[in-house]
């Protein structure tokens, strides 16, 4: 999977879980921005992990605190 | 071993109390169905320990307060096993909230798969279940009727999910299936840390609550000697709920 089909499935993910256009959601989006609250997290983070077949472990989650960010490590896990 | 040649299928079956049940059923003799949502090396790692004792292991990964995904899981159940013994609804989820916090998207999230995942468990191990006396537990906690901080729509599913076990242990009855609740106190997992902060080192009975006293009373109650027990929440606590909270007799 390239990164721009990455990038789009995230962003897909994204708009439907925080119901932000998908035009607000940049790399450089904080999830704060997008008014993410905890339980969207969560459920960003199921959908991530069921749709990329990866798993998101807590402490990692933690520091992914913008779109850019989950971009970048959904990247690195699904090329291994 | 009592439940030699059982399969049971723990939901939330990879850390906390579902794995600790998961351990025991295995030394119990039941081989075991680890399901998941979202800590597959940890459900990897506990099946290599059910594994470790002599039994089967097989981990399913699903959602279970998306019918969907009940549906799939069974789907693989009836397949692979073609029936089931014993059901432990234990996978959890919620909020630490307020009550007045609570929108209804936490509200769903949260009856989805701490309450309303036992009745899509339960219409599907009923059928797995026919005619081998099955067995279902859901794990529920004091939260469902004592107030506790941040805990609301945690304790309001709790007390749904006992409601529904007690009308499932009067309707599954017929087909032998026994169904009970098992009621924990605050145990020392990593998801008691979500709701407090504070040390819960010791109870009335002069420690704290482990996993394993949870998972040592679901045993008993997938046992023979419990056919009578229907309908039932077991408190397991240490005596803390009738201390009204105040912790230990010091």
């Amino acid at each position: 999977m390239t990164k721009e089909e990455i990038t789009t499935k995230l962003s897909d993910i994204v708009a439907r879980i925080t119901h932000a256009p998908k035009e607000n959601i940049k790399p450089e989006t904080k999830w704060e921005e997008l008014k993410a609250d905890s339980l969207d997290i969560v459920q960003m983070l199921v959908a991530i992990e069921e749709d990329f077949g990866i798993e998101i472990p807590d402490e990692d989650a933690k520091k992914l605190t913008s779109f850019g960010e989950m971009i970048n490590y959904v990247s690195s896990k699904t090329a291994k | 071993m009592i439940l030699n040649d059982k399969i049971a299928l723990v939901t939330g079956g990879s850390r906390g109390i579902g794995r600790a049940i998961a351990l025991k059923l295995a030394e119990e003799g039941a081989s075991i169905i680890i399901n998941f949502l979202r800590h597959q090396e940890a459900a990897e790692k506990t099946a290599e320990e059910v594994r470790a004792k002599g039994v089967n292991c097989r981990i399913i990964r699903a959602n279970v307060g998306d019918e969907e995904k009940v549906n799939s899981m069974f789907d693989t159940i009836a397949s692979e096993f073609g029936h089931l013994d014993i059901l432990i609804n234990n996978a959890a989820s919620g909020v630490a909230r307020s009550i007045l916090e609570i929108d209804n998207r936490a509200w769903d999230w949260t009856m989805d798969i701490n309450a309303k995942a036992l009745l899509f468990c339960a219409h599907r191990a009923a059928g797995l279940m026919e005619g081998r006396e099955g067995k279902i537990i859901a794990i529920s906690s004091l939260g469902s009727r004592f107030v506790l901080p941040n805990y609301s729509i945690v304790g309001i599913s709790k007390a749904a999910l006992e409601c529904l076990a007690r009308y499932l242990a009067i309707e599954l009855a017929p087909k032998g299936i026994s169904v009970n609740i098992v009621a924990a106190g605050p145990v020392e997992t990593e998801a008691l840390k979500v709701y407090s902060k504070e040390s819960l080192s010791t109870t009335p009975a002069g420690r704290s609550i482990m996993p394993e006293d949870v998972a040592n009373v679901v045993a008993f109650l997938c046992s023979k000697e419990a056919e009578m027990i229907r309908g039932q929440t077991i408190i397991v606590d240490g005596g803390l709920s009738i201390m009204g909270f105040r912790g230990s007799n010091e």
